[in-house]
């Protein structure tokens, strides 16, 4: 896995203190990052989904939406990205809350280049490897989408242990039906051995609400081979369906 | 009144060595007597001429005045021993008065003998002892009532006086006008035993020069003989109808305060006191100190309030600072420096810096140890720097601060940082209040307004409709405190409708010199 260079990556700086958002920019940029800052949440938002950035450094304290609340909003809508937060109050509260939303990092005003380009590039390269793994997921949602509803449920009852006399008697047909099921499932899904189904299924299942994948500037939706796997295995979605 | 005058006209000519009779002199004395209605004019106590005026005095007809050739056959026989004695002490003293009785129409009338020598005109006789004897019985009523009230009032005001002056709790004196103790109470003497000064402790005696021994000690040149010998030589000498004046008494230290009033009379004069104030100026300077404690106190309680926006608005600068020392560094070390671009990111460092020193002014202002400055004030300008200073705690609990300004304030005298301290506190509450309300917008309104008075409005308002919060009613009283500095007022309104404003009236002319600390 090769790492990104600091030209591929677009940062996006939010902050409602000019001075900062200009020094900010022009300390990245100097170092070889692409660049867009903001002066307020509202105005991140606005053009959140044009720019697709790779990280995201964003102020916590702001007028209107803060930080939190504007990462908040990004995610609900499927357009969070790796965040760092910058605040310059430095109460637990804070740092709390910012980490319970999943921030990459979060760096107390004042702090150094160094600090900032650490944090930064931890962030890009979270970026990178959630950017692979949507990639993963979206081969993978590909894949589901050909399976039949039948073969769906069967790769679901296979995965989660039983044997094929007994996925038979589950869905009402005989074994034989059942192991050409089983066998279209293993070669769509592109699974050598049963243990690898397994695995696939549940990384598969690992975002259950996650109903459209972003790849690549593209929306993938989520597979009905890939409801009927979770209504089967019990881990259907829980909530309203998210983007990814 | 009706006189009867008695004139001793005999008169020893000294070139023949005789005895003569002026009795040409006895108009003479009656006129010095003054305003005699009648006269007898006699010879020792022969009777020469009578007015018939006697008559209506006496009863007894002018034929018998004369039948009787002497006029003490009238008095009464007990009282012609001391009438003969009052005559004679007359002679010798030329001024007596003497009672007896003059027998009128069958009884007695009281009289009173009154001898007084008299000059008479250098051809006559040069002295002559002339006797007015006054219908008496009423003025004897009455002098002997006058004399006894007189003597009482006399005793009872002298009483009174002393009572008075004892009363006194400092050390008081009547001065006349040429600076002579009158009186004084007791405690006046102690006051200048201690003053170290023999002099003035000898004139602060009833009867010495109290004005000549202060100046002789102000001489000296000590302090607070200086102050008080300016004070009562204005007072006696140039009219100064009243003066104070503090002093610390050199010797015991003591602090003391001097009351000089002008006394109304014809004759003039002073009333000093000296008040014993070393107590009261300590419990001064104690609730002096106090109050300095207590502002310093609410001045740190502001300033913990505002760490958190203050601490902001340094970081900020901070970390701008920070990234544009490193671009600089960076561009510099690379193989081809990058001058141009470092140097635009020194001059961005330069802005940097500044926004730190004023935050750092801000801070600083708020938690120095000082006295309150008087100076104009801007109070646009100062709404305007602590709505900015909130600000930041304002966004971050989602409250809009709405300033309304009027351009046309006035500016008027008193603590800038007192006042940036009490719109701070009064600030921090209503936002605090403002966030907690989820029914209406929070909104924080901060507004100027000139009255037709003079006075300068200042009101904050927040919409929550109870001013309850537990911890909020310290900005209040931080605001209160400060108004009370600037003689302005403070009022709190509260409306089931508007919510809760706070209104400060401050007053562009302050009465009186200075800041009260």
């Amino acid at each position: 896995m090769t790492p990104m260079s600091p030209s591929e990556s677009l940062i996006a700086v939010v902050d409602d203190d000019v001075d900062v958002c200009r020094s900010i920019a022009r300390a990245l940029s100097t170092h070889g990052y692409r660049v867009r800052t903001f002066t307020s949440a509202r105005a991140y938002l606005d053009e959140r989904e044009s720019i697709d950035p790779t990280c995201l450094l964003a102020d916590i304290r702001m007028p209107d939406v803060d930080g939190l609340a504007m990462q908040r909003v990004a995610r609900d809508v499927g357009l969070d990205v790796p965040t760092v937060f910058m605040t310059a109050t430095g109460d637990v509260s804070t740092i709390v809350q910012a980490m319970k939303t999943g921030a990459s990092d979060l760096l107390a005003k004042p702090f150094s280049p160094q600090q900032l380009f650490a944090a930064i590039g931890v962030a890009v390269d979270r970026a990178r490897r959630a950017r692979l793994e949507r990639r993963s997921l979206a081969e993978l949602w590909r894949a589901l989408a050909r399976l039949t509803p039948r073969e769906a449920e069967v790769g679901a009852l296979v995965a989660s242990g039983r044997l094929n006399k007994q996925v038979a008697a589950i869905i009402g047909t005989t074994e034989k039906t059942v192991k050409v099921h089983r066998a279209r499932v293993m070669q769509k899904l592109r699974a050598k051995s049963l243990a690898e189904l397994v695995r696939i299924v549940d990384h598969v299942l690992s975002d259950p609400n996650c109903r459209v994948l972003m790849v690549d500037g593209k929306e993938i939706n989520r597979p009905r081979a890939l409801d009927i796997i979770a209504r089967v295995l019990g881990r259907g979605p829980s909530a309203a369906a998210t983007k990814a | 009144m009706t006189l009867i005058v008695s004139a001793d006209t005999r008169h020893e000519d000294r070139s023949s060595g005789r005895t003569v009779d002026a009795p040409h002199v006895a108009p003479t004395v009656v006129s010095a007597m003054g305003g005699a209605r009648c006269r007898i004019l006699v010879d020792d106590f022969t009777i020469e001429s009578i007015d018939g005026a006697v008559e209506t005095l006496t009863g007894i007809g002018v034929a018998e005045w004369h039948r009787a050739g002497f006029w003490s056959d009238f008095v009464h026989p007990d009282d012609r021993a001391a009438i003969a004695e009052a005559q004679r002490a007359a002679r010798e003293h030329g001024d007596v008065v003497s009672r007896f009785r003059l027998r009128t129409d069958g009884t007695y009338l009281p009289m009173v003998l009154c001898a007084q020598t008299v000059a008479v005109p250098a051809d006559r006789p040069p002295t002559l002892e002339g006797y007015l004897a006054v219908d008496a019985a009423p003025l004897v009523t009455t002098l002997r009532d006058v004399h006894r009230r007189l003597g009482a009032a006399t005793a009872e005001a002298d009483e009174l006086s002393r009572a008075v002056l004892a009363s006194f709790p400092g050390y008081v004196a009547a001065i006349d006008a040429s600076g002579v103790v009158l009186a004084a109470n007791d405690a006046w003497a102690s006051l200048h035993a201690e003053t170290g000064d023999a002099a003035v402790a000898a004139a602060a005696d009833v009867g010495g020069n109290y004005l000549v021994a202060l100046r002789d000690a102000a001489a000296g040149g000590r302090p607070d003989f200086v102050k008080v010998h300016d004070v009562v030589r204005r007072a006696l000498e140039e009219g100064l109808e009243r003066a104070r004046v503090e002093y610390t008494c050199e010797l015991s230290q003591r602090s003391v305060v001097m009351l000089v009033q002008q006394l109304k009379r014809a004759t003039r004069g002073i009333i000093v006191a000296h008040l014993d104030v070393t107590e009261r100026t300590q419990s001064v300077r104690a609730l002096h100190q106090a109050r300095q404690e207590l502002m310093r106190a609410a001045q740190l309680a502001v300033a913990g309030e505002l760490v958190g926006a203050i601490t902001h608005d340094l970081r900020q600068p901070l970390t701008a600072l920070q990234m544009d020392v490193g671009v600089a560094i960076h561009l510099l070390r690379q193989k081809v420096p990058a001058v141009p671009d470092a140097l635009g990111a020194l001059e961005d460092v330069l802005a940097d810096e500044l926004r730190v020193q004023e935050s750092l002014q801000v801070l600083q202002d708020l938690v120095a140890r000082r006295e309150p400055r008087r100076e104009q004030i801007a109070l646009g300008a100062i709404a305007t720097e602590v709505a900015r200073l909130v600000g930041t705690e304002a966004s971050a609990r989602h409250v809009t601060l709405d300033l309304q300004l009027s351009p046309t304030v006035a500016t008027f005298p008193g603590d800038p940082t007192l006042l940036r301290e009490a719109l701070l506190s009064l600030l921090l509450d209503a936002v605090e209040n403002a966030a907690t309300i989820d029914d209406r917008p929070p909104r924080v309104t901060i507004a100027t307004r000139q009255l037709e008075d003079g006075r300068v409005e200042l009101s904050v308002s927040h919409p929550r409709r109870t001013d309850s919060l537990a911890n909020n009613r310290w900005g209040l009283s931080v605001a209160r405190s400060v108004a009370e500095i600037h003689r302005a007022e403070l009022a709190v309104e509260s409306d089931p409708i508007t919510g809760v404003t706070v209104r400060t009236l401050w007053p562009t002319l302050i009465e009186g010199a200075t800041l009260p600390s």
